[in-house]
């Protein structure tokens, strides 16, 4: 989280490249440019914090293409495409599959600066959720498959004779099943519990 | 900038569909009308007709009519005649040559007048005509369009269109396009009726003139180039020895001075013909008494003298001996066609001979008769003539010697010369009045033929436009028939024309081009043949085109002939069509440029982004502090280069767009390649096509209009391109060709789509000619248009191994060659 996020430049045009690759520079953010998709592609898929501005037509593969490429990858860089020319239907296509902007070439440094801003902090809060939503699992996956069912009463809102009768064991071994979920999820209180659990995709019992 | 760039292209883009519609039957009419004018410009008469009726073909085809005809107007009789007709496969025959406008008072009437009469009903005849009885037996129509054609305020042609129902009818904006294709089709009728006239009128006078009985010369300048059989055997020298001397040289020397002042005063147009009598030496070196007939004609049409003589020695002889001796020569008379009258003044009786009998048409066994009866036998018109002479004769003030014509009791019509002197007795007393009658019918038939043949040769030369000339190169004597001085905007003879005043009518700027070919005419002996420019003195400009040809005697030039044809109107006519074909060429040009819109502001945007980019990192770089002079010039460079990109781009727009003219320059065929490529490879970018070039850099060049040249390429480019819209991506190839072939240079777009549909391959040069999704169906019939124009040929095929080639081939440029 550290790293410095980097911009990611893709456009066939030299004129283009430079002139972007330049701005984005003297913005003070790091910048690298490719001349194709497939370049970019090469590279291998940058793992740090980031986003890409996408041109849209480029030959061998144009810029929808290779977003489609990259989220079948999983890699959930925002992208912002800049085009030559706008089209209403290339335009609504990418914003359907995630694109954060679309804007028209020549591209003003206000809107380019404030997309790629916008972009780099959606990547962050995602990468933020991402970590979330990692440690509830790994925690998650320390749960015994009783101390799991326990889990999921609780948090449906059942009381330890509810949970008891339902799963047909003591209430005291419930309770201690419990003591055990609230211990590895680090929480104290059951509102906690239930909030972790939403976050982390945990659907309560019936 | 974008934006108005985008405004503007989606303005041409804007109303295709309709345009599409009305740009189609222009276009093909102009296509027509432009072929037609220049295949009219040069053609051989008798191919006019075939031309005409398969022109009338094209326009039935047009229109969807289902008769169109040309008619040759009589404004003073109102008829009108029925000359050429082109119709519809399943439409009944129309006779020609045939009047047909008296049949039709409700149309006749109005074209007449000059106006363009539209019959648009469901009734025929219309409501409009006073008796729908004259319509019995005649082709109903529904729709009718007659469009007069006036030259020299006269209806002198029509054009009519008609249709036998009433839909899909031609609207009005045609009429003046009918005009303009009435005009070029008259003119050329005309030029054919100068032609025709021209062989007609020699047939004519060769064997009125073979068999007469005078002798007859023609000549041009001073020698002389014809002559019949009578000259020889009046003359006693061969037909060879008349060709090859001047004519004066068979006059008796005393006489010569004569002949020439008759000839100078004929020139002059004082006198138009003449008659005198002179002596003409024999090859045996006899004296012969001849009467000269002398008239100005056009001989294969060029201006001649013609010479006709009679030979008279017998009968002065025979006047002679008759005064000497009383001599009865009935016999001789019959056979030389010569009758006596001899007038007894006394008794107021006249004595006929048995030749002037028959010629009179009277009754020989009386050969006396009344001066009465005589004067009936005089043609009544000519009588009056024939009355002044006797007067004159009686009062002494001149020989009684007249040409007059004879009606004969039985009603024919005889022209005598009649030849007679007073004779006085000792005291002075007129005794009797003597003479001669000569059956002169021949001769005058034929120098009635000869005028009806000049008048009609100068009508054609009026309507054609086109007249004649003859210099004089030894006096510097220039002489123009009438048409010339019309042409010239002069009054006909208004002035003694000399090959100086000529010159200065002759437009600066192409005098000496004019000069030049004349003086190679008079050196090399070779006719010349320039189109060139004359100012009249109003200061309007005419357009000319200039014939003319040399005569020589000994090896000098002494005379040169010459035609002088105006073509302005002609040349305006062509003109225009080019100017439609250009306007045509632009539209196609907006509507395939609002295809390429996108590419278009693509391939702007990227120089534009470069720059502003650049220019905003700069700014940003200064305010910080952090910006060097190196990265500074590195920056400069950089938005110099970006911006003079996008000034290229926008400069090869402009190119596409200009409103310029037709003019033809040398062109590189490689230039025209790369640049249309350059316009489209943003285009071939987005569509993942593959593009190969083959074209040398050292092919001959070609002489045409670039731009249009490089339209036809775009459109053919585009056309393959859109044929591949369903071919995988990594299969669209494109690959364009040039090459010099024995045909030209030929240019050719190979695809790698689907190929032509082999029912389409005969039609896709034809407007609206579409079968892919998004055609305008315009582009190829443009283009089919542009190389016409370029006097190549367009053709499309099927490849072997897939896909379709378009090629064209225009021919290379004849550099060095002036």
């Amino acid at each position: 989280m550290a790293d410095k996020p980097m911009v990611l430049i893709v456009d066939d045009d030299p004129s283009a490249r430079r002139g972007l690759t330049r701005l984005i520079r003297a913005a003070g953010m790091d910048a690298k440019s490719f001349s194709s998709a497939v370049e970019l592609l090469a590279s291998g898929l940058h793992e740090g914090p980031g986003c890409i501005v996408l041109d849209v037509r480029m030959p061998q593969m144009t810029g929808p293409e290779l977003q489609e490429e990259l989220r079948q990858a999983g890699c959930g860089m925002p992208i912002i495409f800049v085009s030559g020319h706008g089209d209403v239907s290339i335009t609504a296509q990418a914003m359907k599959k995630g694109a954060v902007d679309f804007l028209t070439k020549p591209v003003d440094r206000d809107d380019l600066l404030a997309a790629i801003r916008a972009s780099l902090a959606r990547d962050a809060e995602t990468r933020t959720k991402r970590a979330d939503v990692e440690s509830i699992q790994s925690r998650l996956e320390m749960l015994t498959p009783r101390e799991h069912d326990v889990l999921t009463h609780v948090i449906a809102g059942a009381l330890n004779k509810q949970i008891a009768a339902e799963l047909g064991i003591s209430e005291d071994t419930v309770k201690c099943h419990r003591a055990h979920v609230m211990q590895k999820f680090g929480v104290v209180s059951v509102a906690e519990l239930v909030r972790l659990c939403e976050k982390a995709g945990v659907a309560p019992a019936e | 900038m974008k934006t108005t760039l985008n405004k503007t292209l989606n303005e041409m883009e804007g109303g295709t569909g309709e345009r599409t519609a009305s740009l189609e039957k222009h276009l093909r009419f102009e296509q027509f009308l432009a072929n037609l004018s220049a295949r009219f410009m040069d053609l051989e008469p008798q191919a006019i007709d075939r031309e005409i009726e398969s022109g009338f073909r094209s326009i039935l085809d047009l229109f969807g009519l289902d008769r169109c005809g040309l008619f040759r107007a009589n404004a003073d009789a109102r008829t009108a005649c029925l000359t050429h007709i082109a119709l519809r496969d399943g439409i009944g025959p129309v006779p020609r040559g045939v009047d047909l406008v008296p049949q039709f008072p409700w149309i006749s009437d109005r074209v007449f007048s000059g106006e363009v009469v539209s019959i648009n009903t469901e009734d025929f005849p219309p409501e409009a005509s006073v008796d729908k009885r004259s319509a019995e037996g005649l082709i109903p129509f529904r729709y009718g369009l007659f469009i007069p054609l006036i030259i020299f305020g006269d209806v002198r042609y029509m054009i009519g269109l008609t249709m036998d129902r009433n839909e899909n009818i031609p609207g009005d904006d045609i009429v003046p396009r009918l005009r303009l294709l009435g005009e070029i089709l008259v003119s050329a009728l005309e030029r054919a009726k100068v032609a025709r006239a021209l062989a007609e009128s020699e047939e004519k006078y060769r064997s009125v003139v073979e068999n007469a009985n005078e002798a007859i010369f023609v000549s041009q300048g001073e020698a002389a180039i014809f002559c019949n059989k009578k000259a020889v055997a009046m003359s006693g020298f061969s037909e060879d020895e008349i060709l090859s001397k001047p004519f004066i040289e068979f006059v008796h020397p005393e006489d010569r001075d004569k002949v020439r002042e008759e000839y100078l005063a004929r020139l002059s147009g004082a006198t138009p013909a003449a008659r005198y009598t002179i002596r003409m030496l024999t090859k045996a070196g006899q004296e012969k008494w001849v009467i000269v007939n002398s008239a100005q004609i056009e001989w294969e049409g060029r201006p001649a003298a013609l010479t006709m003589l009679t030979d008279i020695t017998h009968r002065k002889i025979m006047e002679d001996e008759l005064v000497d001796r009383n001599m009865k020569l009935s016999e001789f008379q019959t056979v030389a066609h010569v009758g006596f009258l001899d007038w007894d003044l006394a008794t107021d009786q006249i004595d006929l001979s048995e030749e002037a009998c028959r010629m009179f048409g009277v009754n020989p066994s009386e050969p006396t008769k009344t001066p009465e009866l005589i004067a009936q036998i005089v043609h009544p018109e000519d009588r009056e003539l024939v009355r002044q002479d006797l007067d004159l004769a009686f009062s002494g003030k001149k020989p009684y010697d007249l040409d007059h014509r004879v009606l004969r009791p039985d009603g024919t019509v005889v022209w005598v010369h009649s030849h007679a002197e007073l004779r006085r007795n000792a005291s002075g007393e007129p005794t009797t009045f003597l003479g001669t009658v000569v059956d002169i019918t021949d001769r005058k038939d034929a120098e009635l033929a000869l005028q009806q043949t000049t008048c009609s040769l100068a009508e054609a030369q009026r309507i054609a436009q086109m007249g004649s000339w003859d210099w004089n190169i030894l006096t510097g004597e220039l002489s123009w028939s009438d048409e010339v001085y019309r042409i010239f905007g002069l009054a006909p003879q208004s002035f003694g024309a000399t090959y100086e005043a000529f010159l200065n009518a002759v437009h600066p700027d192409d005098r000496p081009e004019l000069e030049g070919a004349i003086r190679r005419t008079m050196e090399e002996d070779v006719p010349y043949n320039v189109v060139h420019r004359i100012v009249r003195p109003d200061g309007t400009e005419r357009i000319v085109r200039e014939r003319g040809e040399v005569t020589r005697r000994e090896g000098q030039p002494v005379h040169m002939l010459g035609t002088v044809q105006d073509l302005t109107d002609l040349k305006r006519a062509q003109r225009e069509a080019d100017a439609q074909r250009e306007a045509l060429a632009r539209m196609d040009r907006a509507t395939s440029m609002g295809q390429l819109t996108g590419s278009i502001a693509h391939e702007l945007n990227q120089p534009l982004t470069g720059i502003l980019s650049t220019a905003q990192a700069v700014e940003l770089m200064l305010k910080e502090g952090q910006c060097t002079c190196d990265d500074l010039g590195e920056i400069i460079e950089d938005i110099v280069a970006d911006a003079k990109r996008a000034g290229d781009i926008i400069r090869n727009l402009r190119e596409l767009y200009r409103e310029q003219k037709g003019d033809f320059t040398l062109v590189t065929v490689r230039e025209v390649v790369d640049e249309a490529l350059q316009v489209l490879s943003s285009e071939f970018v987005m569509q993942q096509v593959v593009l190969s070039v083959d074209c040398s850099e050292d092919l001959p060049r070609v002489r045409g209009n670039k731009v249009q040249l490089q339209q036809v390429l775009v459109n053919l480019i585009m056309n393959g391109h859109q044929a591949m819209h369903d071919i995988a991506e990594g299969d669209r190839r494109i690959h364009v060709g040039a090459a010099l072939e024995p045909e030209g240079i030929v240019v050719s777009v190979e695809d790698s789509g689907p190929g032509i549909d082999p029912e389409h391959i005969d039609s896709i040069f034809e407007p609206l000619a579409t079968w892919k999704p998004g055609g305008t169906g315009m582009g190829l019939a443009v283009s089919n248009v542009i190389v016409e124009a370029h006097r190549g040929r367009m053709w499309a095929e099927n490849k072997l191994e897939g896909g379709a080639r378009m090629s064209f081939v225009v021919p290379p440029a004849k550099e060095g060659a002036t």
